[in-house]
């Protein structure tokens, strides 16, 4: 009895503070969150208004807003893509039996491990409009400068590519990961049937993957929402907000217009669609088992 | 059969070795680009080729020369050393007590805790901005959280979040789980305490997962922008490498930057991107092995 008793307070007595903490820190914000998507504000200054769900039927009925998750989407749908499609045929070519595999897995993650902001900043150099490094390149082979950021095209060209190349190194490792937990024997016994490599990646690589798959794909539909370096350092959103995303215009919303009740009510979208998304990822991640 | 082998493999090495120039050539750009004058790199094409080694101490002795890179760096430290041992403790102790301590309620205090993970943190920006701003009794706040501005532009801010992470918590409860109970009993009787057996018998069995924790940290660290940038608004001076490397790279990417004493000069914004992404690539090269555990011990269970 004395022992259950020391068990418990031992317990408490560390969970506790930590439970307390998350209290203030974490769901103290959460009700806020809630609360002033309700509102909305003219400004710092300007006073606060109750609007109850305006907010959220501008967010899905004003095209200003709701293109945000389109070019969100429309963004995470490419770099995705891309990244399962390379992240796949490299985690393969890095499982198979050559020498230096990880010279190139090493290789491949230095990108993840680096600061989107400062990537953002060399890729301005090379699209600055007068002295970039690509403008000089298309001059010295006689076409004309492009003025990267008045083209749609290729500021989610750039967003995109800029994007892959950061996220592609996490990707492969995963798969890297998962393709090493696959049981040789499959192969061995699919060897003895006589399967080629391609038969084998698509009846034994591909579904042993799958839980993996899922995995890759919610964490990267979570990335696509963190975007904002790129966008606030190379595109500005622009041309004519086409390149807006989500948390650019959270950012944007409360910290330019100071209207703080629709920028909370952008991230309550945010909240809702990014958690419905890990429950469908730990749903997925445990049937595997 | 064997001739084929060899072609793949070569085949393999091609297409890996292309893919790796594509992932390192903004780094040897940004590298060789710090061996130009400003002049050579009006004219640079796919790589910047150095012509001599004139140019490239200056360019590092004019960076390293300014007032604000040096508090920065200092400032990141201080941030990184804090959350190391805050977290390190938190989750040193919230997941041993998961693990290895039976109290009541453990389950509903567990899943409270995991909940946490479900909560995005770009959804939380906003009202943390708005709670740091009414925060009681700071920055001349009243106790009713209004008349000033209360931890916003404070040092403070950049140290009251994220003390604890559900994740880390996570890993370390499964890290001594997999530990057996034997260690614990055979600590008690020899009359070892509570924090003696976590600490000297256990914590040396979890290195890995620590390592994996600290390195996490210190990128993630180094690399912040956004939370610093919002919340340290009006305090260029407080703020952490992340933020401070892209003022720096604007005062020379603009003419007249932010701090208006820029000339465009693109060399230095390659010495401030090398400064700004050495430390992380050298970290996670010295460390690779962990990071690979860090990346498949929680996510995903196989």
């Amino acid at each position: 009895m004395k022992r259950a008793g020391k068990e418990n307070l031992r317990g408490w007595l560390t969970v506790g503070p930590i439970i307390l903490y998350y209290a203030i820190f974490g769901l103290i914000p959460l009700g806020i969150v809630f609360y002033y998507s309700t509102l909305k504000e003219k400004g710092l200054f300007g006073g606060t208004t109750f609007v109850g769900f305006g907010n959220f039927v501008t967010i899905f009925t004003n095209p200003r807003y709701y293109n945000l998750l389109i070019t969100t989407a429309l963004i995470s749908v490419f770099t995705i893509g891309l990244s399962l499609i390379f992240g796949l045929v490299l985690a393969k070519l890095m499982t198979s039996s050559i020498r230096g595999k990880t010279f190139y897995r090493t290789v491949y993650y230095i990108p993840v491990v680096v600061s989107m902001a400062i990537v953002s900043q060399i890729v301005n150099v090379w699209l600055s409009p007068t002295t970039g490094t690509i403008n000089n390149i298309l001059v010295s082979l006689g076409h004309e400068r492009v003025i990267w950021r008045d083209s749609v095209f290729w500021m989610y060209f750039w967003l995109i590519v800029i994007c892959t190349w950061k996220g592609l190194g996490a990707t492969v490792i995963l798969f890297v990961a998962g393709m090493a937990a696959i049981p040789p024997d499959i192969y061995e016994a699919a060897d003895i049937d006589g399967a080629g490599g391609v038969v084998k990646f698509f009846s034994i690589t591909l579904p042993n993957l799958r839980a993996m798959f899922v995995f890759v794909l919610i964490t990267s539909i979570i990335g696509a929402f963190n975007i904002f370096e790129p966008v606030q350092l190379i595109t500005g959103g622009e041309p004519d907000g086409a390149t807006k995303v989500v948390l650019f215009q959270i950012y944007d919303e409360s910290f330019q217009n100071g209207n703080f009740g629709m920028g909370s009510a952008l991230s309550v979208v945010v909240l809702l669609i990014l958690m419905a998304l890990t429950m469908l990822n730990m749903r997925f991640g445990q049937q595997k088992d | 059969m064997t001739v084929v082998k060899k072609s793949e493999k070569i085949v393999t090495h091609i297409v890996l070795a292309l893919g790796s120039v594509v992932m390192l050539y903004p780094f040897v750009f940004a590298v060789l680009g710090t061996f130009l004058s400003l002049e050579e790199f009006y004219s640079v094409g796919f790589l910047p080729l150095p012509t001599s080694l004139d140019y490239v101490f200056d360019n590092f002795a004019t960076l390293f020369r300014r007032s604000d890179i040096w508090p920065a760096i200092g400032m990141t430290l201080a941030r990184t050393a804090w959350y190391s041992l805050i977290v390190g403790f938190t989750s040193v102790m919230g997941g041993y007590v998961f693990a290895k301590v039976n109290f009541k309620g453990k389950s509903v205090a567990f899943y409270l805790l995991m909940s946490s993970m479900m909560v995005p943190g770009v959804a939380l920006l906003i009202p943390q901005y708005l709670m740091m701003a009414r925060f009681p009794l700071v920055g001349g706040n009243g106790l009713d959280g209004m008349g000033g501005s209360g931890l916003l532009n404070n040092w403070a801010v950049l140290f009251v979040t994220g003390c604890f992470s559900a994740y880390n918590i996570f890993l370390l409860r499964q890290a001594f789980t997999g530990i057996g109970n034997e260690y614990k009993e055979a600590a008690e009787v020899d009359g070892a305490g509570f924090f003696q057996t976590i600490f000297t018998i256990y914590l040396p069995m979890v290195k890995p997962v620590l390592a994996v924790i600290f390195i996490n940290l210190f990128i993630g660290q180094w690399n912040d922008y956004l939370f610093p940038m919002i919340f340290l608004s009006e305090r260029a001076d407080l703020m952490p490498i992340g933020v401070v490397s892209v003022n720096i790279s604007n005062d020379y990417l603009l003419a007249g930057g932010s701090s208006g004493l820029g000339l465009v000069n693109y060399p230095l914004v390659m010495a401030i991107s090398i400064v700004m992404m050495l430390p992380p690539v050298a970290v996670y090269i010295a460390f690779q092995k962990y990071f690979v555990t860090g990346l498949t011990l929680g996510g995903v269970k196989s």
